[in-house]
């Protein structure tokens, strides 16, 4: 700062922070000359002159070539070095220094943490899809490996249980729907004596009632619900079908050559 | 003493009590810390200028420092009688 700007902007200070009043600063008094005044008096009888809690001015003396050298040195207040000087400086450069770092390592922070926010709402928003699909993906695993034990087993019994002599109510094969026809898991083994869209009929006994049982070879061209509509006269019971025959994992996919079992209660 | 003799100046001249000449004083040192820690330097006119330094670090073990230096005027110095 220029010295001639010295004293206008120090009596501006003074009087921004109410240190002295407005008649003095109006009396034009060129306050930065009168404190050098008294600094200049009191060295020229003093070795030392202290100023302030800013430092000491101090009157030195060396012999240089033979000379007696006067000088004056400042000695600053050590608070003072502290609070302008305290900074640490490296050397080398490239060198990584946090506090210099300081911004762009909170605004890296600060980006983290909001793309974290975007994918935990993200996730909260989606969950209930994620789980669908795990869910669904579950139960076709499910599916198969029940398919999968239903074609296991003895390739020999291809029958299934049928007459009122062999049933066995243990078999955990054998359930009742809804509708209390007789449902049995079969293991889609291919019977030789028919041919596709053949039929074989016979009458069991099943819980005190007689139902008719069809083994049907399926054909080219057939699908669940025509046959549902030929063997039990409603094509929209094809799910029964469906629940009957295991085997068949996709209703929408039946293979010509495959068996197919049919109850129908005989009313008759 | 020579701190007196400072504000008996400042007393004198502005007809102020010793209270607000010894404030002043100190406000005027205040001033001149918090200018030269703004700007780096600061003259103070019949005096000489204060200014901060860097030095750089003599090996990597060593810190880079900032040093307040003051270099005296030669008005100042012929006041006071030194460099001769």
């Amino acid at each position: 700062m220029a010295a001639k700007n010295l004293n206008h902007k120090f009596i501006e200070y003074l009087y921004k922070n109410k240190i002295i009043s407005k008649d003095n600063i109006k009396k034009g008094k060129d306050l930065e000359s009168l404190v050098t005044k008294g600094i200049i008096e009191s060295l020229k009888k003093e070795n030392e002159h202290p100023l302030s809690n800013f430092g000491v001015f101090r009157k030195t003396s060396a012999y240089v070539s033979g000379r007696n050298v006067k000088n004056v040195e400042f000695i600053p207040n050590e608070a003072l070095q502290k609070s302008i000087t305290g900074r640490y400086v490296s050397k080398k450069e490239g060198q990584f220094s946090i506090k210099k770092n300081l911004k762009m390592i909170f605004i890296i922070l600060g980006i983290l943490s909001a793309l974290f926010i975007l994918f935990g709402i993200l996730f909260t928003f989606c969950r209930n899809d994620i789980k669908s699909f795990i869910d669904n993906q579950k139960s076709k695993n499910e599916m198969r490996k029940q398919h999968n034990n239903d074609l296991s087993g003895d390739a020999d019994t291809t029958n299934d249980i049928v007459t009122k002599e062999n049933i066995d109510m243990e078999d955990e094969n054998v359930y009742a729907t809804k509708e209390e026809d007789l449902v049995i898991k079969i293991r889609g083994d291919k019977d030789p004596e028919l041919k596709e869209g053949e039929y074989k009929e016979e009458l069991i006994e099943y819980n005190g009632k007689i139902y008719k049982k069809f083994k049907y070879t399926i054909k080219k061209g057939d699908t669940l619900w025509d046959i549902s509509a030929k063997f039990l006269d409603d094509a929209f019971r094809w799910p029964f079908l469906h629940n009957i025959n295991k085997y068949i994992i996709d209703p929408d996919v039946i293979e010509p050559g495959d068996p197919l079992t049919i109850y129908v209660e005989n009313k008759s | 003493m020579s701190l007196s003799k400072s504000i008996a100046i400042l007393i004198e001249e502005l007809q102020i009590n010793e209270k607000s000449g010894a404030k002043l004083y100190d406000s005027f040192w205040k001033y001149i810390a918090k200018t030269l820690a703004e700007d780096g330097s600061v003259e103070i006119n019949g005096i000489g200028v204060f200014s901060i330094v860097k030095t750089e670090p003599k090996d990597d073990k060593s810190k880079a420092e900032s040093k307040i230096i003051f270099t005296p005027s030669a008005a100042f110095k012929s006041e006071i009688g030194v460099g001769i």
